[in-house]
């Protein structure tokens, strides 16, 4: 009878300390899923945060190299601002098809093309590595040199300049 | 006497199970803000390479309408480490940047820029440094030349028009004449004393005692003034061989409008003889012979067509 009541008691204090274990498990448990839950949250909110800068950075990128393109010597215009040369153009796009470091100057880009709208002819693509998501345009003087008589002129058309990244 | 025992076992494992979790919650907690912490200092950094880069971007197509541009101070947020490295294959300049904080140094974060052109020290340790550039026109404008400037400069006796130039300028880091102390002296008289000494006319640069390298204009001076030598000699192949495929595009205008009726059978002729200059040059392997490029460049100004020009402003 006594060593029933010892074993009944020790049967008990195994019980209580297996509780015991079970609960912190329990706590433990919860505070790691408390835990892993606010580090998810965390990381959504900065991967939100870096989507957003790197965003705008790309439409900084995109619109700081309009401007540049503008300006490209193997592009622009005889003594005109934002203005690109047809002729350059075409002899830049032959010039890119057999010297790869020319794509370099369109770091940050991916589709660079000339829509001309007054009069509207057929668009101008002077760098082609995909269609790109986000795009970006100004407007140019489209110009070509004509003969008028014994010198030569520009002869402008109105257009627009679209990078898309 | 044995439950006691075992009660107090049982109070010990809860105290020795409680400080091992407790522990391992406190390394986790410690160990992920540290890489919160590194990582959100990478990424501040990267976006403020990237922002370099962008903020960079007008410098390099002002020189189509002024043949200077003002110099502007860029203030880092930081104490920040840079260096700029020259690469020729693939082309382009690799900018490394890290955060220095209570004289801790953080990793370096890079980026390669491909389309501009740099001239600077190759490391420097800074929290302001200056920035402005200048189009190099070599006949034509090749681009736009970026310098950055982290040391102070003091010019003596410089020409009329590099003084102008510079009063222009308005860097607090460039002098005429009134030099402090600490400043790096560029001497244009063929002193002895000075840092840097420039020949104006034969465009020739030396470092102290020893020849440092050629220019053959004012925008190519700056650069091998402001710039480490293998900086300033990698770039300037960039732009020779830049040059290069400009005069190739030049010349099919050239044809073109030759075609047309313009006479430009001349600037055809200057051009060609101006590939191959840059070509000799590209092959060899030191850039003494840049300044040889003036005289074919005045060649090639004074040939362009007077009714259908296409270099010459």
């Amino acid at each position: 009878m006594k060593m029933t009541s010892s074993a009944c008691s020790k049967q008990q204090n195994k019980k209580k300390g297996q509780m015991k274990i079970q609960e912190m498990a329990f706590v433990l448990l919860a505070l790691v899923l408390l835990a892993v839950i606010a580090f998810v949250f965390f990381l959504r909110f900065s991967q939100q945060k870096i989507i957003e800068s790197a965003e705008n950075v790309k439409a900084q990128t995109t619109i700081s190299l309009l401007e540049r393109v503008t300006s490209l010597p193997e592009l622009e215009c005889h003594g005109k601002t934002l203005c690109i040369d047809s002729d350059k153009a075409g002899f830049f796009k032959e010039q890119l098809k057999t010297n790869k470091n020319l794509e370099l100057l369109f770091q940050g880009l991916t589709n660079v093309r000339i829509k001309p709208i007054y009069p509207s002819s057929n668009d101008i693509e002077i760098y082609n590595k995909g269609q790109g998501n986000v795009s970006y345009s100004t407007f140019i003087d489209l110009c070509k040199y004509v003969s008028s008589g014994t010198s030569f002129n520009y002869e402008c058309s109105m257009a627009m300049l679209i990078a898309r990244q | 006497m044995k439950l006691k025992s075992l009660n107090r076992a049982q109070v010990e494992f809860g105290w020795l199970f409680a400080l091992i979790i407790g522990a391992v919650i406190i390394f986790l907690a410690i160990f992920l803000a540290g890489k919160i912490f590194k990582t959100g200092t990478y990424l501040t950094e990267t976006e403020i390479l990237r922002n370099l880069d962008i903020i960079l971007n007008p410098f390099t197509s002002v020189g189509s309408i002024a043949s200077l541009t003002l110099s502007k101070p860029i203030d880092m947020p930081f104490m920040t480490e840079i260096s700029v490295d020259c690469l020729l294959d693939p082309a382009g300049q690799k900018i490394m940047l890290s955060q220095i904080e209570n004289g801790k140094k953080s990793e370096p974060v890079s980026y390669t820029i491909k389309n501009k052109y740099i001239f600077s020290e190759k490391n420097f340790t800074k929290k302001e440094f200056w920035v402005f550039s200048k189009p190099l026109e070599l006949p034509w404008r090749v681009d736009d030349l970026i310098y950055l400037v982290s040391d102070e400069y003091c010019f003596v006796n410089p020409p009329a028009n590099i003084g102008k130039e510079l009063t222009i300028i308005n860097a607090s880091v460039i002098t005429v004449d009134d030099c402090k102390d600490n400043a790096i002296k560029v001497c244009f008289n063929g002193e002895t004393s000075c840092g840097i000494s420039v020949d104006y006319h034969t465009g020739a640069i030396s470092y102290g005692t020893v020849r440092k390298s050629s220019f053959a204009s004012d925008a190519l001076m700056y650069a091998a003034i402001f710039s480490d030598n293998s900086i300033y000699t990698c770039n300037v192949k960039r732009l020779l061989s830049r040059s290069a495929v400009q005069t190739n595009i030049f010349l099919g205008q050239a044809e073109t409008l030759n075609d047309k009726g313009c006479d430009t059978a001349s600037l055809i002729s200057k051009l060609g003889q101006y590939q191959t200059a840059l070509q000799t040059l590209l092959k060899s392997a030191s850039i003494s012979q840049i300044s040889g490029l003036a005289n074919l460049a005045n060649e090639i100004k004074d040939a362009d067509s007077y009714n259908c020009p296409i270099i010459r402003k």
